[in-house]
Parts: structure tokens; C-alpha cells; sequence
């Protein structure tokens, strides 16, 4: 069963009483709520993920509910609960939707720590993985969204999960995160791309999410080897450039992107160390998403 | 190559001689990776760059051998991970750790 198959009153059923349990990746989450743009949010965004009825352990139990006392009626508020306990300033219930992905990735960056994690976009083709890691506003997920419509399969746009066992790099699949400029620029790359309705003047400015191809849902269990490492960066009007990085300093670079380096120790630098050994590295300036997409697709595989 | 080079009997690296025996002589693990040699320190976390001398300061030990002051030093910081004694250090550790180098490879277990 995935969640585009429920029927809404099941839908509303579950996501009221002991909660929702959806698959994303490695991760089973519980979500529990009782509004009806969180509930569109899932159908939407969420359609093609596994729903979880064998009541297996779930990794992460959330939930989004409308803020008691005046907050209810007077400039609505929300707020985003991880094991009955609110972790942050409530939002306008404009954002629900948008603090639900949002607090899940709070979760997954603190707590999944059985795997190396970095800021970056990860999308893969033929096994290997290409890693996109770059700070908040770089463009990593614009190019993620628009590489994931030309052959491309999501893992993540915002978390490279790196197995320190395997090396191997997993993926969630989730909704990408797309703001401001790059929502127009999605829709007229990928008009075929589904992307919910705007939500306006987050922190973030404008924000929506793009659904995750369903073929890259259907494989989100399927992990990748990594092959390359980009630095990308947006630059308006710029010609598109990749120059190689030098691996060690690309190292630097990547510990600097990660959520949980610190707390791994010496595993964390030996598989870092492996995942810039096995890959290609650059820093990748573009504009267009044409030229962008073309260039990074003729990049061969080390070893190749 | 900012501090080092022929003039200036430093290593040619991007980091200066007492900082890289400081790096390397407290690391828990040390790796070649591409052209840069990058060490690991537990205690702290940190990890160090040390610019890209994987080739280059192996070649500048063996130019100075016993004669320059950082030489022991140096020896003595990368001898330090394969738990060899500071006294041992010769001629023929050295080689054995310019061959461990060249296998992108020198940890403290000696593995």
C-alpha cells in the first residue's frame, strides 16, 4: 500500500489516531496530524511511499498541530512535535506543510547517526552516485531536480546518507525542496514535474516541494556507489564551468558539510578519506540548467 | 608551497615543519588522498590538511637525511602512528615509512 492508494477517510484515519507509519528510505516514520494541508501535502508529495502497516519499530514519531490559546484563531500557528515535544518556534499553519519536511530533516541530521551524513543533494545513475554538496542557497537542489528529469535517480536533495560499513551511499527519495526563483525555473525545465503551491514569506522566502520521480520511490532501497563529488554554485549569467578539485582539499571542503563528522571520529575521516579516493571531484559554476545537466551527464566514472 | 622549498630548508608543503610534526606526530590516523596527505587527530576531532606533499616531503626528508633539524622530528611524528621508538628511527625505518607512504597508508595499529 503507499499513501496515494489510501482512501482519504483511512488517510485522515491514521494520521489522527496512532499515526501514519510511511517508509522513506531506511527510515520508517510515524506522522500524526490533524490538518487538512499536511494531509494534501502527504497525498501529493508523498504518493508513491510505502505505507507501513506491519507495525515494525519507527524511527522517527512526528507530529504537526495547530497551536493552542489564541494562536488558534488569531494569525494561526503550527507546531512541529518529536516525541511529544515541540522543538521549535511555532510558524504561521501556512507552513505546515513545509515544517513538517523541514523537521524531518531535523531529525534524520540529528540522530541518524549510524551513517556518515553531509549537507549535499545525492542523485545516481547506473549504481554510482554523484554527491552535490554545497551550503543553503548554492542551487544544489534546483540542479538535483533538474537532473533527476533527465535519467537521473533521487536519493536525497538535502542528506547523502554514507554507510560506514559499505561505503555505499542511501537514499530517502523524499519531496525536493525548491525556492524562491527555482520554483519557475523547475516548472519550465520539467513541466511534467508535480510541484505543490507556493507557501510564502518563510525564512526561507517562497518555498515548494517537488514530488520525487516514482521510479526513484520505487528504488529508494537501492543504495549507490559514489563516483563523483561536486561543489556546485549558481551564478546568474555565468558560463557553465567544472574545474577539478584536488581530492584531499575536497575533503576539507566535505567535513565542513557534515551534520555528524565530529560525533563519528576516526570512522568518519577513514570513510570520508575512501569516498574521495573512489571519486571524481570539481567545483561546478552554471546557470543554465541545459548546459548544466549536459555537462555533468558526460562526466565519465573513475576508472573509465 | 607557501613555507617550504630549497631556500627555506622547510619541507615543500603547504604547511610549515614544527606544524606538520605537531599534525602528524598526534595523529590517530593519517591518509593519502590524490595529491594532499590528511591527518586525524581523536582528541579533538580536527581534521588537517597538510597541503600536498604526499611525494614531496618524503623526497625532501630523504634530500636532508639526518642533517636537518626537522628530520628527526618529522620522522619521529610519522613514526609515532606504527608505535616505532623515537631511538629506532634510521635510515631503514625511514625507508619503511616512505614505503608505507607510498601505499597511501600509515594508521597507528600499523595495519
Amino acid at each position: 500500500m503507499t499513501v496515494g492508494g489510501l482512501a482519504e477517510t483511512a488517510l485522515a484515519g491514521a494520521l489522527a489516531g496512532r499515526g501514519l507509519d510511511v517508509m522513506a528510505g531506511p527510515f520508517v516514520i510515524r506522522l500524526r496530524s490533524t490538518l487538512a494541508s499536511v494531509r494534501r501535502g502527504l497525498r501529493a508529495l508523498y504518493a508513491d511511499f510505502p505505507v507501513i502497516e506491519d507495525g515494525r519499530f519507527a524511527d522517527f514519531h512526528v507530529r504537526v498541530a495547530a497551536a493552542g490559546g489564541a494562536r488558534r484563531w488569531f494569525r494561526p500557528q503550527v507546531r512541529f512535535y518529536v516525541d511529544g515535544r515541540s522543538i521549535f518556534k511555532p510558524l504561521s499553519r501556512r507552513q505546515a506543510f513545509p515544517m513538517l519536511e523541514w523537521g524531518l530533516n531535523w531529525c534524520i541530521a540529528g540522530r541518524a547517526h549510524h551513517y556518515l551524513m553531509f549537507h549535499a543533494a545525492v542523485v545516481a545513475r547506473a549504481g554510482r552516485a554523484m554527491v552535490l554538496a554545497a551550503p543553503p542557497g548554492a542551487g544544489k537542489s534546483t540542479l538535483c531536480a533538474a537532473l533527476v528529469h533527465r535519467g537521473w535517480r533521487l536519493l536525497s536533495d538535502e542528506t547523502a546518507l554514507l554507510d560506514p560499513e559499505s561505503g555505499a551511499l542511501h537514499g530517502m527519495a523524499r519531496p525536493v525542496s525548491l525556492k524562491n526563483d527555482a520554483i519557475d525555473v523547475i516548472r519550465g525545465f520539467a513541466p511534467e514535474a508535480y510541484i505543490s503551491p507556493r507557501c510564502w514569506d518563510t525564512v526561507k522566502g517562497a518555498v515548494a516541494h517537488m514530488r520525487p520521480p516514482t521510479d526513484s520511490v520505487r528504488r529508494m532501497g537501492e543504495p549507490a556507489r559514489p563516483a563523483w563529488v561536486i561543489f556546485p554554485r549558481f551564478k546568474a549569467g555565468a558560463a557553465t564551468r567544472l574545474t577539478a578539485v584536488e581530492p584531499g582539499a575536497a575533503l576539507m571542503r566535505l567535513v565542513t558539510q557534515s551534520f555528524n563528522y565530529g560525533d563519528l571520529g576516526r570512522i568518519a575521516f577513514e570513510r570520508t578519506a575512501d569516498l574521495l579516493e573512489q571519486s571524481r571531484t570539481y567545483d561546478f559554476v552554471y546557470s543554465r540548467l541545459d548546459d548544466a545537466v549536459e555537462t555533468l551527464g558526460g562526466i565519465e566514472p573513475p576508472g573509465v | 608551497m607557501a613555507d617550504g622549498g630549497e631556500d627555506s630548508g622547510a619541507p615543500p608543503c603547504n604547511v610549515p615543519p614544527r606544524r606538520a610534526t605537531w599534525i602528524l606526530g598526534r595523529a590517530v590516523a593519517v591518509r593519502r588522498v590524490g595529491a594532499s596527505v590528511l591527518a586525524y587527530h581523536e582528541k579533538s576531532g580536527d581534521t588537517h590538511w597538510l597541503g600536498e606533499p604526499a611525494d614531496g616531503v618524503m623526497e625532501w626528508l630523504a634530500r636532508r637525511g639526518p642533517r636537518g633539524s626537522a628530520y628527526p622530528e618529522l620522522l619521529r611524528g610519522v613514526a609515532a602512528p606504527l608505535g616505532v621508538a623515537p631511538a629506532d628511527v634510521d635510515g631503514e625505518v625511514a625507508e619503511t615509512l616512505e614505503q608505507l607512504w607510498a601505499s597511501h597508508l600509515v594508521r597507528r595499529d600499523g595495519r
